[in-house]
């Protein structure tokens, strides 16, 4: 019968989609585990290096602001702990809430400094956020993981009981590390001090309203974090941008779960030691290293300071 | 509903459950079944404009039947009714598409010449697909009036026509010859098509998936922000954005033939390996055939017969005017005519040297030969290229604007996302090149086509499994939307 | 005009500016059934058609020819 045979080997696609599906899972498994330990520097390896193989003392999490701001020789030196910055480019609050659990559930980091932009908590959905998030989709799902795929939809949801999306575009992120990838100084990247930021302050409109699941997931995982044992220290690195958002709802909410939590939180947007200061910074978002060590000297004496 | 999501798929299998079972075999049946399912799809995409598709299809069903109704006893009504027809199609087109342009385009002239205050601005919403259902309906117009079809009396197979769910927003246009037939029969589970139509389905995501929105971050990062790029840059993005377009209309265009495939119905095609055309005339008769196919036999061979007293000069402007339609139907901006205009100079070039080119091709027995046709190949794919920065940019002085970058001369070339579309959008663009290759050379090496239903099978499964590791699923929709 | 002699000039038409000596019309040969006749060589035909026989097609005429020998009963109306 031809409807049978045609049955049948539809049934026979799949299955061989299902098998090719767990040759994926095990063959990209240990391509990463591979990569990892052949350059464990390397900055394209930043997310899966805090997941997977820290043992360090001091971690740092967080965006762009975490990658290029916290220098962890220093904080070595100063705080006598061991450090390693583990913060990745373009990945927001949902990363970072994701990447601390799934650190969390391997071991218990002394210290985590975590840089987060002071309206973090707000409804603006970061597409990048959403891009960068598929960095843990490898690791097995844990309450943050499925709080926030629940967020993005059922097709994404649906999609991910395939181990071949879930570790979608990831082949070339795992050679290019083998091949040379970007090096850092144990996750640092330092803005060079050469061109300076001409462009000067500009003004910015706070983001909107608050983000329930935002709020809910971020106090969740600092309760965590906090019954674990680790102290977290929250900061906001300096920005050149002129706004309202220390009047916004989300940065209360912010101020008002750190005092709650009893987390220690310290607010650079504005610090007149940084905020004009042309020469520290690179871009609006961003400082050079020269700006990056004397904000990593701020930010130890601030921790000194409280705790 | 695009066609790689999981709506479409659901709504996909929704529609051809029912088709293949409870209406299966019953001609009627299953026509409704399928406007139903249109006209759901359409509105889907937007309900708003649900009325005009209905009243379009209902004003033309009515048409047909009318000039055919006059064209033995009253030729001179029938000939004004197939005129009106056009006229409407042309108007609502016109209406939707252009009119908001040229009232802002003669305001902005106004209020330079300092005759009037402010501009006003004259915003219409356009409808999806209009550029397709109303060449549709023109062709149904005319090719009544020359006694190619009968005007069709079955509302519901005419409506299926108008509204077909796989082919409404992006095509390919389909002849009312073709396909109003097709829907005459009942249609029972045929499991070559079904077969058929889900490897070219297949085949089409892949084109989507891993080539055209792996890509398309390039092109958008360049060409999105030109004054911050180099001509090394621009080159590559205009390379990029060439093979992107082709990807990624051949991939929706793919996916239509299969899904209508695997409801029992065959479609134009609407491409035919235009990488491989040794000449722009050649390429036009590959790319988007539904389009130009319809323009050659509507458009172009009455101009030919108006002007066919003019010798060589009637010929080259009958051509100039056809490919200038061609580049205006994309749209109303100034670059879609400086494209029609910049192709029609290719074309007429192309035109005047044809009997010396086949004469020196004859005398040398150059036809075939590979040295001779791949120069011709990249110089048409480079031509071609140009012709699609053109087309892509916003307006003039975006045109503008990359002319003058490219100017400033070559440098470093911009990198971001190009280990991603360098690797595995490189792997994808060999792959689709190799199978065309082959195609064009027709050599007997089969994969999804294969002889050997392993072979098959495997192949199948293959693809699947690499469009799912290796796709961008998170691209934007299919460019052509827009038209 | 008898029809033999519309279809053998038509013939000889056809091969001059198709160059091709080979050709051979019936009723219903259509553009399909010769490589050379194309829309670009069937304006070209058409013209030369009008000059040989002396006549002046309606463009609804020449478009609603489907092959030759429509094309034939149209000259013989004429």
């Amino acid at each position: 019968m031809k409807g049978l045979r045609f049955l049948i080997r539809c049934l026979i696609v799949v299955a061989i989609v299902v098998i090719l599906d767990q040759v994926c899972h095990f063959a990209m498994d240990t391509i990463r585990k591979k990569a990892l330990l052949a350059k464990p520097d390397n900055y394209e390896m930043t997310s899966y290096y805090g997941v997977e193989m820290a043992t360090e003392d001091l971690l740092v999490l967080g965006p762009s602001t975490a990658t290029h701001h916290y220098i962890p020789s220093v904080l070595q030196d100063s705080l006598h702990m061991s450090a390693r910055n583990v913060g990745k480019d373009g990945a927001f609050l949902y990363c970072q809430i994701c990447q601390l659990s799934l650190i969390l559930e391997r071991y218990v980091p002394k210290l985590v400094i975590w840089d987060l932009s002071d309206d973090c908590l707000s409804h603006n959905l970061d597409w990048g956020d959403f891009l960068e998030i598929r960095d843990f989709w490898p690791y097995p799902l844990n309450d943050f993981s499925k709080a926030i795929l629940k967020e993005i939809g059922p097709a994404e949801q649906a999609a991910l009981h395939s181990w071949l999306y879930r570790y979608n575009s990831k082949l070339p992120e795992y050679l290019f590390a083998f091949v040379s990838g970007r090096n850092s100084f144990r996750g640092y990247v330092p803005l060079p001090a050469d061109a300076q930021y001409a462009a000067g302050i500009g003004t910015a409109k706070a983001a909107e309203n608050l983000h329930p699941l935002k709020v809910e997931l971020f106090e969740k995982v600092l309760s965590y974090a906090r019954d674990k044992g680790c102290q977290v220290v929250l900061v906001t690195s300096p920005r050149l941008a002129d706004d309202d958002v220390q009047q916004s709802e989300q940065y209360r909410k912010l101020c008002e779960i750190t005092e709650r939590l009893g987390i220690p939180y310290f607010n650079y947007h504005k610090d007149p030691r940084f905020f004009g200061n042309l020469s520290l910074f690179r871009d609006a978002d961003h400082l050079n290293e020269n700006g990056a060590a004397l904000f990593t000297h701020s930010v130890i004496q601030d921790i000194r300071r409280e705790i | 509903m695009v066609f790689n999501s999981f709506i479409f798929w659901i709504f996909f299998a929704a529609i051809i459950l029912p088709y293949y079972t409870v209406f299966r075999g019953k001609a009627n049946w299953q026509n409704g079944w399928l406007l139903l399912a249109s006209w759901f799809f359409y509105g889907y995409a937007n309900w708003k404009m649900i009325p005009l598709l209905l009243i379009a299809t209902g004003v033309f069903y009515w048409l047909g039947i009318q000039i055919e109704r006059h064209s033995e006893s009253e030729p001179k009504r029938a000939s004004l009714l197939s005129t009106l027809g056009v006229i409407i199609g042309i108007g609502i087109l016109f209406y939707f598409k252009y009119l908001g342009f040229l009232v802002e385009e003669f305001a902005a002239l106004l209020e330079k010449m300092g005759c009037i205050d402010s501009k006003p601005a004259l915003r219409i919403v356009m409808p999806v697909g209009i550029s397709f259902f109303t060449f549709k309906l023109i062709g149904y117009t005319i090719d009544i009036h020359l006694g190619k079809i009968k005007a069709e009396r079955d509302a519901l197979a005419f409506g299926t026509f108008v509204s077909f769910f796989p082919t409404i927003l992006s095509g390919p246009i389909d002849r009312p010859g073709e396909f109003l037939p097709q829907l005459k029969e009942g249609r029972s589970i045929d499991y070559d098509n079904l077969a058929e139509g889900l490897r070219r389905f297949v085949w089409g995501l892949f084109l989507k998936v891993c080539i055209a929105d792996r890509i398309t971050s390039y092109p958008n990062a360049v060409f999105g922000n030109v004054s911050y790029h180099n001509t090394t840059s621009i080159i590559l993005a205009a390379v990029l954005y060439a093979v992107e377009m082709y990807a990624d209309f051949a991939g929706y265009s793919e996916m239509a033939i299969g899904v209508s495939r695997m409801l029992g119905l065959k479609i134009r095609e609407n491409f035919r390996r235009p990488v491989f055309a040794q000449n722009v005339s050649e390429y036009w008769r590959r790319w988007h055939m539904s389009l130009t196919t319809w323009i050659t036999d509507y458009v172009f061979m009455p101009l030919n017969i108006a002007f066919r007293d003019w010798g060589k000069w009637g010929l080259y402007l009958a051509t100039s005017i056809n490919i200038i339609l061609i580049g205006l139907w994309h749209g109303a901006n100034w670059t879609f005519l400086f494209f029609g205009i910049y192709h029609s100079i290719l074309l007429i070039l192309v035109a005047a040297t044809e009997k010396g080119r086949k004469a020196f091709e004859k005398k040398h027995r150059l036809k075939g030969r590979w040295f001779y046709v791949t120069p011709r190949r990249i110089l048409t794919f480079i031509l071609v290229s140009v012709g699609l920065v053109i087309f892509r940019a916003k307006g003039l002085s975006d045109l503008g604007a990359i002319i003058s970058q490219c100017g400033k001369g070559f440098g470093p070339v911009f990198t971001n996302g190009l280990l991603e579309i360098g690797t595995l959008g490189l792997l994808s663009a060999v792959i689709l090149f190799l199978k065309e290759w082959k195609d064009e050379n027709q050599w007997n090496i089969h994969f999804l086509h294969s002889e050997h239903a392993w072979i098959r099978i495997l192949s199948m499964a293959v693809m699947i499994a690499f469009i799912i590791f290796a796709g961008q699923w998170h691209g934007g929709a299919f460019i052509y939307f827009q038209f | 005009m008898e029809r033999n002699e519309i279809f053998s000039r038509l013939e000889e038409v056809f091969r001059d500016v198709l160059d091709n000596d080979e050709i051979v019309l019936t009723d219903t040969t259509t553009a399909d059934d010769i490589e050379e006749w194309d829309s670009l060589t069937h304006i070209q035909l058409i013209v030369a058609i009008e000059k040989t026989f002396q006549v002046k097609f309606t463009s609804k005429e020449i478009l609603s020819w489907k092959n030759v020998g429509e094309l034939a009963d149209c000259i013989q109306s004429k």
